[in-house]
């Protein structure tokens, strides 16, 4: 073992690598619970991966054949409902635990300096994982995929001045049809993994290298705990209870499908997105039809983007958390913007 | 892991022989995680066997041999029921076999040389169309393709 | 314009010939605008002009000439006369054959036959004749679909007498048009425009048209309905018809409003059409009631594969091939609603029996099906406790690591 070490280090350079790890420390306090919802979230990033590979052994995409692969692998490939339905049900709480990852950390001001960056490429990373939500439904190709996409890329529709155009690109022509199929399908399989990765790798860098933020005015207690072995055998203690929730889900709630997606046919009776969209689309239809001189769905839709915008940019914005300060305005603004969302959501869900 | 496995402290509480149990429990456990991914993976990345006569768009009808011209029978074109005639004059056509009328499925009849509905006595030619009792239309055809001594039917190419 | 372009054509025309034997056509010089009437009529096409109708002398510059009756005019003929008229050349046979062999020739003689005919020799003249349903200047072929008398018109055409208003005074009811409106028949042929549903003439017949008698409604109605007529001929219900003179078919299903059928048509019930002759509880009743249970029970029969097959597909298993066998099951219920025309327990018995064995055998399939969807979860089982074991002495393993850190510790 030993000398395998040597011979690996000799010729690929181990040894820094396992300095940074030994060296790396992660800290204690009160909130330190939430450092490891980035592992988690990872976990489940590389289960999409693999169950995502794996999927693509047997998907084709394609008007004629999507549906029918889906069908077979669903039915006929040995364990294809279990990889589908945990690559269904790990986007999910992928995206769930993304969520709660970066709200743990806008409140505990991890974004502020020198951790801009990292903050900005897990913005972009929450963006990349809502579009594989987005794209990922539709591939199926059954009714409710087929519908849920029709009026989700209706919502892009509305925005002014480019709405027109994202309408047309995001459905390669005026309806949804196979080319937005193919389109979505090249989204979700080339382009958007390569984001990811390209921004899941600086953005892992970033944290190597200035280290876990502690907040400002929380005091650690005792020594940081080593990376490695100690955190890393409880994030793994984590990733294998997520593994088996995954189990248990697909086994107790898998995926179905629908019958095949008919553009002809009526759309299905209260149509809904998948669950992180419902904020978004419960505003949309309870926004009135006009406020002032602007149509509600333009201004709710414009709202939405200049609220992502703002969370984008609060490094910039917090002055007082940037200068280790506390700044409790922004910690009020983040609870009111949360509870609402999460209200919207729970009221969407009920409806 | 085992790399910061120093030596026990004589403080640890644990006896050493329960440690060691534990320890070979936790090692079996491991492998038993790591089995319980790699199995259905395996299994997922070998494919079954396509079911018999399912090519692509096609399915495998009949056999030549199974039908004599004058003959005609039911198969299953996906869920549903699709008849294929060998006519008389050597011949092969498939048709959808539900009936235009109330959608039961056709037979064909030798008697008559004709495809028959039994509910209501509704007859179509060995072209598909719509000869007699209350059959509003002819019945929809697909494509055959003959290949050596099997007998194709395209689901696509539907034609009205 | 049209009008100046075809007098000019016209004038032409004669001119270029020569006068020698020119077609001179003195009517249109005062009747043009039927002349534009009649721009496709196919009689116009074959070379027939006025006169072969109307009679009189086209040659003649003046009016009281060229339609003198000693000169052959007959004006408009009307009635009988009109029917005559076209039958003169319609009937006969050998002329029929030079200009299109495929005409039938025996429209008058089919005409004196029907309702419409009879009144008219009686000298009705409010009657429909030939030119009622075929157009009198414009007549097309009854494959155009513009002609009134073809597939897409006939049912407009037949109520535009048979309604109350042209229709008043008359004895015969005007309902026929609202009734076959609500009928099965007419919902398929007005709203979904199926030219293949039956319209008026496909009972009635064309140019012998009159309502089928008593003996007749089954032949009619059993053109298309052949099982049902065939079933019911053979039954003990045809001759009980015919002794109370009441028409089969019609009897139960009406007629011009012949509706969508339902199983509680079957026996006595609130709409039950046996109470007619039979009362509840009598053995007809008590054989109907059975007959109805039967397809009841097929029908929940199909309902119920088709909720295992339809739970089954959503949890995405492969049931593509117990869906089509299915069909035989459907295909038995349809076929037991035509076997009650045999009034016949049994029959209808063993028809459903052969359905609802389908539908059973279809319902275990899927649910086996089911089954394997259940056998998933005990391979769950198995799996979360070996994660679930290890997850546990991880973290048991972790504690252990964490309380000698501390000891370590400063």
């Amino acid at each position: 073992m030993d000398r395998l070490w040597a011979w690996l280090d000799d010729r690929v350079g181990l040894e820094p690598v396992r300095h940074l790890m030994a060296q790396k420390t992660v800290p204690r306090h009160r909130h330190s619970i939430f450092y490891y919802l980035g592992g988690m979230a990872l976990f489940l990033f590389i289960i999409q991966l693999g169950t995502g590979l794996l999927l693509l052994l047997y998907y084709e995409p394609g008007v004629s054949t999507a549906y029918e692969s889906v069908r077979r692998i669903s039915g006929e490939i040995p364990f294809g409902w279990l990889i589908r339905s945990i690559h269904r049900w790990s986007a999910d709480i992928f995206i769930g635990v993304l969520a709660v990852h970066m709200f743990t950390a806008y409140q505990m001001k991890a974004y502020r300096r020198p951790r801009e960056v990292t903050w900005l490429t897990g913005v972009a990373l929450f963006g990349v994982a809502l579009a594989f939500g987005f794209s990922g439904y539709l591939l199926p190709w059954d009714d409710i995929a087929y519908f849920a996409t029709s009026v989700g890329t209706q919502v892009a529709g509305v925005f002014p001045l480019v709405g027109k155009a994202l309408l047309q690109l995001m459905r390669g022509g005026e309806d949804v049809t196979g080319a937005t199929l193919a389109r979505f399908f090249a989204l979700h399989v080339v382009v958007l993994p390569f984001a990811a990765l390209g921004l899941l790798g600086l953005h892992l860098l970033l944290v190597q290298r200035h280290g876990m933020s502690v907040p400002p005015g929380v005091t650690e207690k005792g020594r940081p705990r080593p990376f490695f072995p100690d955190f890393l055998m409880h994030d793994l203690v984590g990733w294998t209870l997520a593994l088996a929730l995954l189990a248990a889900l697909a086994a107790l709630l898998p995926a179905g499908l629908g019958p095949k997606a008919d553009p002809f046919a009526s759309a299905p009776a209260d149509i809904k997105p998948e669950w992180y969209f419902y904020a978004p689309f419960q505003q949309l239809k309870m926004i009135p039809a006009h406020i002032g001189p602007f149509e509600g769905e333009v201004l709710g839709a414009v709202g939405f983007a200049v609220l992502g915008l703002l969370f984008a940019l609060v490094p910039f914005l917090d002055r007082r958390a940037a200068r280790e300060e506390s700044s409790r305005a922004f910690s009020i603004a983040g609870w009111v913007v949360f509870i609402y969302l999460v209200g919207l959501t729970c009221y969407a869900w009920l409806h | 892991m085992d790399e910061h496995d120093r030596p026990l402290s004589p403080a640890d509480p644990t006896p050493a022989g329960r440690r060691s149990f534990l320890d070979w429990l936790l090692g079996l456990s491991a492998f038993g995680t790591a089995a319980a991914i790699v199995y259905p993976v395996v299994h997922f990345v070998f494919p079954p066997p396509r079911p018999k006569g399912r090519a692509k768009g096609a399915v495998l009808a009949a056999q030549t041999s199974e039908l004599a011209p004058g003959s005609g029978k039911v198969f299953p074109l996906g869920t549903r029921p699709a008849i294929l005639v060998h006519t008389p004059d050597d011949k092969w056509r498939a048709f959808t076999a539900k009936c235009t009328h109330l959608s039961c499925t056709v037979t064909y009849r030798d008697d008559m040389n004709m495809i028959w509905c039994p509910c209501h006595d509704g007859r179509f030619d060995l072209t598909g169309k719509n000869v007699a009792g209350p059959p509003p239309r002819p019945l929809a055809e697909f494509t055959v393709v003959l290949k050596g001594d099997e007998v194709y039917v395209t689901e696509e190419a539907e034609r009205g | 314009m049209l009008r100046l372009a075809a007098l000019t054509a016209l004038l032409l025309a004669a001119h270029s010939a020569g006068g020698e034997d020119a077609p001179v056509n003195t009517c249109v010089d005062c009747h043009g605008d039927l002349l534009e009437e009649a721009g496709g009529d196919i009689h116009r096409a074959a070379g027939f002009s006025c006169v072969d109708c109307h009679g009189g002398d086209p040659r003649a510059e003046e009016q009281d000439r060229a339609m003198s009756p000693a000169r052959g005019y007959v004006g408009v003929p009307t009635a009988m006369a009109a029917a005559n008229m076209c039958g003169h050349c319609h009937s006969d046979i050998e002329r029929m054959r030079v200009i299109n062999p495929r005409l039938p020739t025996d429209q008058l003689a089919q005409y004196r036959t029907s309702d419409h005919g009879k009144l008219a020799a009686r000298g009705d003249e409010k009657v429909a004749t030939c030119v009622s349903c075929h157009g009198s200047h414009g007549v097309r072929p009854v494959g155009d679909p513009a002609s009134p008398a073809g597939k897409s018109r006939v049912v407009e055409t037949c109520s535009g007498c048979h309604n109350p208003s042209y229709m008043e005074g008359r004895s015969i009811p005007t309902d026929q048009l609202p009734k076959y409106e609500q009928s099965v028949h007419g919902r398929k042929r007005l709203e979904e425009r199926d030219l293949a549903a039956p319209a008026c003439n496909d009972c009635h017949g064309n140019h012998g048209a009159a309502p089928p008698g008593v003996s007749a409604v089954t032949h009619v109605c059993g053109r298309c309905h052949a099982t049902q007529a065939e079933l019911f001929e053979g039954s003990t219900h045809a001759s009980h018809f015919r002794d109370f003179d009441a028409p089969p078919c019609t009897t139960c299903h009406n007629h011009h409003e012949i509706l969508a059928t339902s199983d509680d048509m079957l026996g006595t019930g609130e709409r039950g059409v046996c109470s007619a002759c039979h009362t509840p509880g009598d053995p007809c009743d008590e054989a109907t009631k059975a007959m109805k249970a039967g397809m009841t029970r097929l029908g929940e029969r199909i309902e119920q594969a088709h909720d295992a097959l339809d739970r089954a597909r959503r949890l995405g298993m492969d049931v593509e091939r117990p869906t089509f066998e299915l069909a035989g099951s459907e295909d038995a219920l349809v076929r037991a609603r035509a076997t009650i025309h045999a009034f016949s327990e049994e029959r209808t018995e063993a028809v459903v029996k052969d359905g609802v064995e389908i539908a059973t055998a279809v319902e275990t399939s899927a649910e086996s099906k089911l089954a394997e969807y259940q056998y998933r979860r005990r391979g769950l089982a198995v799996a979360a406790a070996m994660l679930l074991l290890f997850a546990g002495l991880l973290a048991l393993r972790a504690h252990r690591l964490e309380k000698r850190r501390l000891q370590d510790g400063p």
